[in-house]
């Protein structure tokens, strides 16, 4: 006797909830971790990251870079070889696929039961840390704030989103800064030096046209004036992402570069220009008497206070140069409220949402100013403290399954079995935090 | 200072020593007593406090690979013994025996009688090329070679060293590499040698133009202010001073090493006087360049140490020399709080847990074996209870070696790769006797055997590979002893239950390479299951580690999940973990197909542990190890081969069950439930 037909809506809900799907998506997952672990070595984090865990599909595998970083070229060097790709699923869509089958699946369709509360705990607790993860990606921000030692600031700069800012100069430099900004992902594909893509805005004198934009580059003289993509007897020199030993460079250290021009409305005059993330000064649009300033730089947040560093120090080691110990004395500035914090490695300062981390130290022997200066990292997020509680809801929740699973093996009550081993392992945890934290 | 370092490490050559009648003999410094006085010397180096025998075990091997040298031609035991240029006799002891010296009597040979030192063959050179590449005859591909056979080579051995350093190392050939490491290990040796040279002969043999006060023999613990007074006083440079080279030089060999790290600093400063320590040739340096006149207290310890070497040859003497200097450095150490870990180290370094739970985890291998010759007999029962002991003592010395590190360096036991490695072979170990209690069918015992054996062996070997001291201290975002005692064993105890679970798949697969069981056997489920349960605890250990290693970084410097190399293995292990219970859970893997993917979960583990280290990016990047990936690929390829069997098993058992029902249904019977 053949089982009666399910209807559209139960397949559609019986595929999200199948075994069948958690093991796919958890292979596709390991397999792309992978090789996005793998390419990191030639391509480097950022774009690794971009390319493999936050995209919904992958574009490419670089068969060659993740042949190099395993060490086989060794033996034998295939070049550069790479698979093009459309359909197969990133990172972003494979956590979207399992949180949709942990839901299905192990919350809803899963058999409830003494047996399997612990796992029905467990997978509530990684749906959590999902969401956590969906909230972090879309809402967090983080970025770097450099101070030396006397100095305050209550703006900070992303550490990878680059933007293009256009300001008009103010004639009363007191009054209100009001800045555009265009977001790299907007322009990055520009990669031609053509005709570039245009950007228009009813507060501006001008449309701006970005083309020929470059990753890793620097402005270069046209000595013999042969370059057709030169402005103002310079072209954009496009420079490798790999260091010497073959390694990606970190994306701070690249400077991205590309050609900025301002076609002023209703007129067919045109100004161009060169953007370049490490340039000394904005390039300067004028149209009339206004001028406008123009630069490629990090993305800036402001703070809803200012930090001022009153002082910074490093410990090293007795008798070597591997720093033992980084720390600030800081004061928050709110109005006229001021406030003395201390940020050292592991302990930040938490305030309004942001929290503040010590992240480097430099004594100003490098830079020959011989003024102390410390970075720190701020970040901003919603889901701060999700991790944690996921955390010990999956922990509780493995536990109780394994022990208990452990417990029939062995043959003894798997409740008292499994509740007892819990409280012995939380009571340790605590121990840990109470003597050590 | 480094400047003049470099120049002094340039034109350093090792002075005349002092006449064969002044030699003392070789036997005072394989003295019980003076060797026990000199290992127990405690010194600062690469940040902490240290006996002076593990500075001296390190050095030793990072030429040797070995903590012992015999004075034979060959430096084996087999070898002609070394013919003692004093006495001109053999180097030999009772019954005409060749000797062997431990690192602490090789060190104070090296001091006290370079001439003997520099006919050791001490250089282990892996690659034959390299002594080629200067101009030198090569012995055979991997030999040892003296100090007096490489020295023709000194200039275009010191040439090749700045042209090869400035290549990336991943990019260096082997024979660059070899060089590097040579020419590094010969410039340390030669300052070895010379190490007394500063009382030895300050100045030279006949220095002229002696600024006045300072008559011969000169001693710098009376005359050095007067020294440096010279050395600024003269319009110019330094070097122009007749004597300034030889006092320079001489200043050099007491550092005893060109890496600012391992400066021999053996003097504790007074309570509160800084964290730095003093050493003789720091001293001299410090002084040349601060302009400040060495302190009175600085004087009377380089006093101290003159009056060891002026003992000599009057064994009495600088036995009671060594013992006062000995009791005035620990005297000031112990003011300082400083040095309580002295006594414990040097009780690690002899006990030698891990090198003793090698081999006694082999005998208990050994014992396991013993209990498959005759199933079911007393001589099984006999020989399981002898395994148990043995595996139980090796499992015990492994985990004491541990808790031994953790105290002396007042930290959890996991900060380095090394340690990894110690800490999930002794939990290896562990988990195996826990699986054995339960279960009592020899497979935890076998486990344990085959973990610990290969955990001890790799520890070993990797220890002698990198030849770095194995204390070392942490990067300051790493001191925070409540993540190092939480993640980092968590993670690693993740490591271990996955690759205890590997270990009983490859048992399994090579019990059906002998034919021991069918599928679904009594053996074969108890195997399956006893892999299942540790692919648990895998899942557990590692998700949860993960995840708090991800906390810490949260809590620490603002980031949960960096997409970091080594947290990305963390998560492999724990997605391979969650692929196979969830395929179990589907029915899509069943006996075979589970003991397949752990395979698959050891490969994982093993990239997560020393693989990810290779690709030189992220802040995990610790623990890089040339080398390395021919290992790793050997490791890979033998579980490809089983995984091919068990793919072939699988395949083999479809077939014969797929003609079995065939078979039946042309019998014209009805498919019974059994099949």
């Amino acid at each position: 006797m053949s089982a009666p037909s399910k209807s559209l809506p139960a397949k559609i809900f019986a595929f999200f909830s199948s075994f069948g799907l958690a093991t796919s998506v958890l292979v596709m997952l390991l397999v792309l971790t992978f090789l996005g672990t793998l390419e990191q070595a030639e391509h480097g984090l950022v774009a690794s990251q971009a390319r493999y865990f936050e995209s919904a599909f992958i574009d490419r595998i670089d068969i060659g870079a993740c042949w190099r970083a395993l060490g086989f070229h060794a033996y034998r060097d295939i070049g550069n070889v790479s698979l093009p790709l459309y359909i197969v699923p990133g990172g972003y869509t494979l956590m979207a696929l399992l949180f949709v089958n942990l839901l299905c699946g192990g919350i809803v369709r899963i058999r409830k039961s003494p047996k399997t509360i612990g796992v029905i705990i467990s997978h509530f607790a990684i749906l959590f840390m999902i969401a956590a993860g969906a909230v972090t990606h879309h809402y967090a921000i983080e970025g770097n704030l450099n101070l030396s030692e006397g100095q305050t600031n209550d703006e900070f700069l992303s550490f990878h989103d680059r933007v293009i800012e256009i300001e008009k100069l103010q004639k009363d430099p007191k009054a209100k800064r009001s800045v555009l900004v265009i977001d790299e992902s907007k322009f990055r594909d520009v990669t031609a030096a053509g005709n570039g893509r245009t950007f228009t805005s009813d507060s501006l004198p001008f449309d701006l046209i970005i083309a020929g934009w470059k990753k890793n580059a620097q402005p270069k003289r046209d000595k013999d004036g042969s370059r057709t993509d030169a402005v103002d007897g310079y072209f954009i020199q496009e420079l490798p992402q790999l260091d010497e030993a073959g390694a990606a460079l970190a994306d701070e250290q690249l400077a991205s570069a590309c050609v900025a021009i301002a076609k002023i409305k209703n007129s067919d005059e045109k100004q161009t220009g060169i953007l370049w993330e490490f340039a000394a000064a904005p390039w300067t649009v004028t149209v009339g008497a206004d001028k406008y300033l123009i630069s490629l730089v990090h993305r800036t947040y402001k703070l809803p206070f200012a930090v001022r560093l009153d002082e910074t120090k490093e410990e090293k080691h007795p008798g070597t140069e591997r720093a033992r110990l980084f720390s600030s004395k800081v004061t928050k500035i709110t109005g006229d409220h001021e406030e003395k914090r201390f940020i050292t490695m592991n302990e930040p300062v938490r305030s309004e949402g942001y929290a503040v981390f010590q992240s480097t130290f430099s004594s100003g022997e490098k830079e020959g100013t011989g003024v102390k200066s410390s970075g720190f990292m701020i970040v901003e997020n919603p889901a701060d403290h999700w991790p944690l509680i996921s955390c010990i809801i999956v922990a509780e929740g493995l536990l109780l399954h394994f022990l208990m699973m452990l417990a029939r093996f062995i043959k003894v009550n798997p409740w008292k079995f499994a509740l007892g081993l819990i409280a012995a392992f939380n009571a340790a945890f605590a121990l840990a935090m109470w003597k050590l934290l | 200072m480094k400047t003049l370092r470099s120049v002094l490490l340039a034109l350093f050559t090792l002075s005349g020593f002092a006449a064969a009648a002044e030699l003392p003999p070789l036997d005072l410094f394989r003295d019980k007593e003076v060797v026990e006085t000199f290992a127990a010397i405690p010194l600062q180096e690469a940040g902490r406090i240290k006996p002076l025998e593990t500075m001296a075990n390190y050095r030793l091997k990072a030429m040797r690979a070995r903590e012992s040298i015999w004075l034979t031609d060959t430096g084996e035991m087999s070898g002609k013994p070394l013919i003692d240029p004093a006495t001109q006799k053999p180097i030999t002891k009772e019954g005409d025996k060749p000797v062997k010296l431990n690192a602490v009597e090789w060190m104070l040979m090296s001091w006290f009688r370079p001439d003997i030192g520099k006919m050791v063959p001490l250089f282990k050179v892996d690659n034959s090329s390299a002594i080629t590449e200067l101009g030198l005859e090569a012995k055979a591909k991997r030999d040892q070679y003296t100090f007096v056979e490489i020295a023709p080579a000194r200039q275009i051995l010191m040439e090749k060293m700045d042209e090869y350093r400035g290549i990336p190392s991943a990019k260096q050939t082997p024979e660059q590499r070899m060089i590097v490491q040579l020419a590094a290990n010969f410039l340390d040796y030669e300052m070895i040698m010379g190490h007394f040279d500063f009382i030895r002969e300050p100045l030279g043999k006949k220095p002229e133009d002696l600024p006045e006060g300072v008559t011969l023999p000169v001693r710098l613990s009376k005359s050095l202010n007067t020294l440096i007074a010279a050395v600024r006083a003269h319009n110019g440079p330094p070097m122009q001073i007749p004597w300034f080279r030889e006092f320079a030089k001489g200043a050099l060999g007491a550092m005893m090493s060109g890496n600012p790290e391992q400066q021999y600093r053996i003097f504790p400063p007074a309570p509160g006087d800084g964290k730095v320590w003093d050493g003789p040739g720091v001293m001299i340096f410090t002084a040349i360049n601060s302009g400040k006149d060495v302190t009175a207290d600085q004087l009377a310890w380089l006093a101290l140490y003159e009056d060891i070497y002026l003992a000599l040859p009057d064994a009495a003497k600088f036995k009671a020399a060594s013992k006062t200097l000995l009791s005035k450095i620990q005297d000031a150490a112990n003011a300082r709080g400083e040095g309580k870990s002295i006594g414990l180290e040097l009780q690690y370094n002899h006990a030698a847990y891990f090198f003793y739970a090698q081999w006694i985890f082999l005998t208990g291998f050994l014992a396991v074996a013993l209990t498959w010759v005759s199933p079911g007999s007393r001589f099984e029962k006999g020989a399981r209870l002898v395994s148990w002991l043995l595996l139980g003592s090796a499992t015990a010395l492994a985990v004491i070696g541990v808790v031994v590190r953790c105290i002396i360096m007042q930290r959890p036991p996991i900060t380095t790769l090394f340690e990894t490695i110690l800490f999930i072979g002794s939990a290896c170990a562990l988990l195996g006797l826990i699986a054995e209690a339960i279960t009592k069918r020899g497979l935890g015992l076998l486990v344990t055997a085959i973990g610990g054996t290969a955990c001890m062996f790799l520890a070993i070997q990797f220890e002698a590979s990198e030849a770095v001291d194995t204390f070392q201290q942490l990067q300051a975002v790493l001191i925070t002893n409540f993540w190092l005692s939480t993640h980092v064993p968590m993670i690693n105890l993740g490591y271990a239950a996955c690759m205890v679970a590997a270990v009983i798949s490859m048992i399994y697969f090579v019990h059906r390479i002998c034919g021991a069981f069918q599928t679904g056997e009594g053996d074969a489920r108890l195997m399956t299951r006893v892999a299942y349960g540790f692919i648990a605890a895998g899942l557990f250990l590692s998700l949860v580690g993960t995840v708090l290693g991800g906390i810490w970084a949260n809590y620490s410097w603002g980031r949960f999940w960096g997409w970091d190399p080594k947290e990305n293995g963390a998560l492999m292990i724990v997605l391979m973990c969650l692929v196979i219970l969830h395929a179990r859970l589907g029915g899509y893997i069943r006996e075979i197909g589970l003991h397949c993917c752990n395979l698959i979960l050891g490969c994982i583990v093993i990239f997560s542990w020393f693989g990810v280290n290779q690709l030189g990016v992220g802040l995990h990047a610790y623990g890089f190890t040339l080398g390395i990936w021919p290992k790793i690929y050997g490791y890979w390829f033998s579980q490809l081969v089983l995984l091919g069997y068990g793919v072939f098993l699988a395949l083999n058992e479809r077939r014969v069950k797929t003609l079995k029902v065939e078979s039946v249904e042309e019998a014209g019977l009805e498919k019974s439930p059994s099949l």
